[in-house]
C-alpha cells in the first residue's frame, strides 16, 4: 500500500489539477451574464437616480465595458481611497469565485472608507453586484476638466493634462479644497526625476516619483461664497505629461 | 535504439506544423523574417552580391546567424523557388526543425534511463502551452534549447567508455558547439559546464574529456562560416554582438503586482515564472527532478549523465538569478532549465508507477502528470504567452496575482477575423504592440485584409486593437479621448482577462 502513495499522490495531483482547469468556466460569466447584470445596473439609473458608478472586481473584469453603458465603468484598484468624484453611488460588479480575487478585501475597503452597502448582492450566474452608498460629500465645484481621461498609476483618471509651468486660475465655491495629481503613463517612473510643486494657495502638493499624489485642504470660513482659485505648476523639468485634478465639496 | 527518439522528434515536428496556422507573429518573428528577407536576397544575388555583404547582413545584427539563416534558405527553397509553401510556414518550417531535434535529443537523453522515459521526456517538456506555444516560432529560444540538448548527447557520447572513442565523435561536438554559438548567446555558458563537468568525471573519462573539450576551440568556425557579417571586419562585428547583450536595455515586466523595471530583480524570480506558467503535476515533477538531481550530486551519487543535466540545467537558470539579468520574457530564455530536467522529471513518474507494483501503473501516472498539460494546450492555443497554471490559479488567478498578462502581441490573431469584417475599405488600425514587420507578415499570409492600414496611434486611426499590458495602461484612456467613447466594439477575452481590447470610432462599421 505504501509502494503505491507516490503513484496515488501523482494521480490525485494530476487529477485534481484537471478538475480545477475544466471547471474554472463555471466560475466565470457568461455573455448572459453580464448581459443581465449591466440590464440591473440600467434599471436602477433611471431619471432621479443617485449619480453612480460601477466599480469592477478585480479590477481586470473589464470585460464589462462591452456590456455596462447606463453608467461609467471604473477600475479603481484602491477602493478605499479612491475618489469617484461625483458619485453618489456604487455598484460593485464582481465576479466572486475567480481565484484569488480578493472581493473579502474590496468590501472592507470600501467599509473603511465609510460607505454602507444598501442591500444583498444580487447574483447573475458568476456575478455578483452590490449597491452601495458612498456617503461621500457634496461635490460644489469642479475646479478641472473630466473631459478627457489619462492613467496615473496605472488607473484612468478623469484630470486635465496640464503643462508643467503653467497657471491655472479657476473660480468656484466650496469648504474644502481637493487636489490629485500625478505624471502620466511611463514618464512616471522616469529616473532622477526632478520632483514637481502644485501650489494653490492653500497649501502645496509635491509630486515626487510615481503615483497619484493628494491633498485634501479646509478653506477658510465661507463656504458658500465664491472665490478663485489659482493652481500653478512648477518642476525643473518640463517635458513629462502632467495630470491635474481638483475640486471642492461643500 | 535510435529508432524510438527519432520518432518522438518526427511527431513533434509534425504536431508543431499541424497547430501553426493560429500563431500569431511575434515583435521579434517580424525582425527576424525581415533579416531572412535580406539575408535571401543576400543568397539569391551570389556571387555578386558578396560586394554588399555588410548591408544585408546588417539586418538584426545583435543576433548570430544560423536559425535566420535556416528562416532564410528555407524561404528561398520552399516559396520562393518551388512556391510549395506560403511564406510564413517556409520561415517557420526549420523551427519545427529544431523542436523535433529538440525531441529527439531529449528522448536521447532520457533513453539513457528507459525507453518509457524516452517518451515521457519530450511530453513533458511539450505538453504545456508556453513550452508548445513557442515550439512554433521562427525564433532562438527552442533552436539554442534544442541544440544544448544535442552537446549534451554528444559530451556524454564521450565522457562514456563504450562510445566515446573517435575523432569523429569530438569534431560532432565541437561542430554542435559551434551550431549552438551560431544561435544564440545562451551558448556562452556551455564550455564552463563542459570543463567542470569533466573535472568531476573519473580518471580515463575525465582525459577523454579534457581532450575533446580543446576541439571546441573549433566550434567558432561554424559561426564565422554561417555569419557572413564576421568575414569583414570580425573584430567590430563581435564586439557589437557582445555589446548589445551587456548592455540590453531593461523593458518593464510586471510580477506579482510589480512592475520590474530595473535592477535588482527578485532572485527567485525565474523559479516563481516558471511555477506560476506550467501546469501543476509539471511543476511539481521538475521540483521533484531539480530535488532529486541536487540530492544526489550531495551525496556524491550523480552518475555522469545526470551530473551534465543538473550541470546544464543550472546554467540555464542561474544567470537570470543573478538579479541584474534582463528578465523581461519570462521563461523561454531558460527553456533549456526545463528541457534537462524534463529526462529525470520523466525518470521519476516511471520510477512511480513501478514501485507502486500495479498493473497499468504507467499509463496512468503519465496521464496524471500530461492532461493538465493537454488540456492547457486545447483551452489556450495559440495563446501561449497568457498561459498560467493551476498553482496560479490559470490566468484569473494570474491577473489577480498581477502576473504579466501577455507579451510579444501575437494574441492579436484573436480580433483579426473581427476586424477584417468590420474595417471598411481602407481603414486605419492602430495596432498597439504589432511592429510595422509583423503587421507586413499579417498582410502577407493574408490573415489581415490587404488594405487596412497601420496607424501610428489612436489620434490617427479609426480602429485600436491595443494589448493589454500594464506599463501600456496609458494607451486605452488615450483612445478613449481620441474616439471620444470607452466603451470597446470587441475584444479578446481569455478566461474573462482582457487580452486585446478593439475599440471603433462612433459610427463606423462594428462601432458599439
Amino acid at each position: 500500500m505504501k509502494r503505491a502513495l507516490p503513484l496515488a499522490l501523482l494521480v490525485l495531483l494530476g487529477a485534481g489539477s484537471l478538475a480545477f482547469d475544466l471547471t474554472l468556466p463555471l466560475r466565470l460569466p457568461s455573455d448572459q451574464d453580464w448581459a443581465e447584470a449591466a440590464g440591473a445596473v440600467r434599471a436602477g439609473a433611471g431619471p432621479g437616480a443617485p449619480a453612480a458608478v460601477v466599480q469592477i472586481w478585480p479590477p481586470w473584469a473589464e470585460r464589462a465595458r462591452l456590456f455596462v453603458d447606463a453608467v461609467p465603468v471604473v477600475a479603481e484598484e484602491d477602493l478605499a481611497a479612491a475618489d469617484y468624484l461625483g458619485a453618489q453611488r456604487l455598484w460593485l460588479l464582481a465576479l466572486p469565485r475567480v481565484p484569488f480575487g480578493g472581493l473579502v478585501a474590496a468590501r472592507a475597503a470600501l467599509l473603511r472608507r465609510g460607505a454602507v452597502p444598501l442591500g444583498a448582492a444580487r447574483n447573475f450566474g458568476a456575478l455578483s453586484l452590490e449597491p452601495w452608498d458612498l456617503r461621500a460629500p457634496p461635490v460644489a465645484t469642479e475646479l478641472t476638466s473630466r473631459r478627457e481621461a489619462h492613467e496615473v498609476d496605472y488607473v484612468a483618471r478623469e484630470c486635465e493634462q496640464v503643462p508643467i509651468g503653467a497657471r491655472l486660475e479657476r473660480r468656484g465655491a466650496g469648504s474644502v479644497l481637493h487636489l490629485r495629481a500625478g505624471i502620466i503613463g511611463e514618464r512616471a517612473y522616469d529616473d532622477g526625476r526632478a520632483p514637481l510643486q502644485v501650489r494653490a494657495g492653500f497649501g502645496t502638493l509635491i509630486v515626487r516619483g510615481a503615483g497619484w499624489q493628494r491633498l485634501d485642504v479646509s478653506l477658510p470660513a465661507g463656504a458658500s461664497a465664491e472665490r478663485n482659485f489659482a493652481f500653478t505648476i512648477a518642476s525643473a523639468d518640463a517635458s513629462p505629461p502632467f495630470c491635474l485634478q481638483a475640486w471642492t465639496t461643500r | 535504439m535510435k529508432r524510438l527518439p527519432l520518432m518522438m522528434g518526427f511527431l513533434t515536428a509534425v504536431a508543431l506544423s499541424l497547430t501553426q496556422a493560429d500563431v500569431g507573429f511575434v515583435r521579434d518573428e517580424g525582425y527576424y523574417f525581415s533579416a531572412a528577407q535580406s539575408y535571401e536576397t543576400w543568397l539569391r544575388g551570389l556571387p555578386q552580391s558578396l560586394a554588399e555583404t555588410e548591408r544585408y547582413w546588417s539586418v538584426n545584427f545583435e543576433h548570430p546567424p544560423l536559425a535566420k539563416l535556416s528562416f532564410a534558405v528555407s524561404h528561398l527553397v520552399f516559396s520562393t523557388w518551388s512556391r510549395l509553401l506560403p511564406d510564413a510556414l517556409a520561415w517557420r518550417l526549420p523551427a519545427f526543425v529544431f523542436a523535433g531535434l529538440l525531441s529527439y535529443w531529449l528522448s536521447l537523453l532520457a533513453l539513457r534511463r528507459s525507453r518509457a522515459a524516452a517518451v515521457l521526456a519530450p511530453l513533458l517538456f511539450w505538453c504545456a502551452e508556453r513550452t508548445f506555444f513557442h515550439g512554433h516560432l521562427a525564433a532562438f529560444d527552442v533552436p539554442i534549447c534544442a541544440v544544448t540538448a544535442g552537446v549534451a548527447v554528444a559530451w556524454l557520447r564521450i565522457a562514456s567508455p563504450l562510445e566515446g572513442q573517435g575523432l569523429k565523435h569530438s569534431l560532432w561536438l565541437a561542430f554542435l558547439y559551434g551550431c549552438a554559438l551560431a544561435t544564440k548567446h545562451n551558448a556562452w555558458f556551455l564550455p564552463p559546464v563542459l570543463l567542470v563537468h569533466a573535472l568531476l568525471l573519473p580518471g580515463p573519462a575525465r582525459a577523454r574529456s579534457l581532450r575533446a573539450l580543446l576541439f571546441l576551440l573549433l566550434s567558432p568556425l561554424v559561426l564565422f562560416a554561417t555569419w557572413p557579417l564576421l568575414w569583414h571586419d570580425p573584430v567590430r562585428h563581435l564586439r557589437d554582438w557582445i555589446s548589445f547583450h551587456l548592455h540590453h536595455v531593461h523593458y518593464a515586466w510586471e510580477y506579482l503586482g510589480r512592475e520590474l523595471r530595473a535592477p535588482p530583480f527578485p532572485i527567485e524570480y525565474p523559479l516563481v515564472v516558471d511555477a506560476l506558467a506550467l501546469p501543476l503535476p509539471a511543476v511539481v515533477l521538475y521540483a521533484l527532478a531539480l530535488a532529486s538531481l541536487l540530492t544526489d550530486f550531495a551525496r556524491r551519487r550523480l552518475g555522469p549523465d545526470r551530473l551534465l543535466e543538473l550541470g546544464l540545467a543550472g546554467a540555464a537558470v542561474l544567470p537570470f538569478m543573478l538579479r541584474t539579468t534582463p528578465i523581461f520574457g519570462g521563461l523561454k530564455h531558460w527553456l533549456v532549465f526545463l528541457a534537462l530536467l524534463a529526462p529525470e522529471a520523466a525518470s521519476l513518474i516511471t520510477q512511480i508507477a513501478e514501485r507502486s507494483g500495479l498493473r497499468r501503473a504507467l499509463p496512468l501516472a503519465a496521464a496524471a502528470a500530461l492532461l493538465p498539460g493537454i488540456w492547457q494546450i486545447v483551452h489556450l492555443h495559440p495563446y501561449g504567452t497568457s498561459a498560467y497554471g493551476e498553482l496560479a490559479g490559470d490566468l484569473p488567478g494570474a491577473a489577480s496575482l498581477g502576473m504579466q498578462r501577455q507579451y510579444w502581441s501575437s494574441n492579436v490573431m484573436g480580433v483579426l477575423p473581427w476586424l477584417n469584417a468590420n474595417c471598411p475599405p481602407g481603414a486605419r488600425v492602430y495596432f498597439h504592440e504589432v511592429n510595422i514587420e509583423s503587421y507586413r507578415a499579417y498582410l502577407q499570409s493574408g490573415q489581415l485584409r490587404q488594405d487596412i492600414r497601420y496607424a501610428s496611434g489612436p489620434g490617427d486611426a479609426q480602429y485600436a486593437a491595443l494589448q493589454w499590458h500594464r506599463e501600456f495602461r496609458d494607451r486605452e484612456p488615450e483612445t478613449w479621448n481620441a474616439f471620444g467613447t470607452r466603451r470597446p466594439a470587441f475584444g479578446l477575452y481569455l478566461d474573462e482577462t482582457p487580452q486585446v481590447v478593439v475599440y471603433a470610432r462612433p459610427g463606423s462599421p462594428g462601432a458599439p
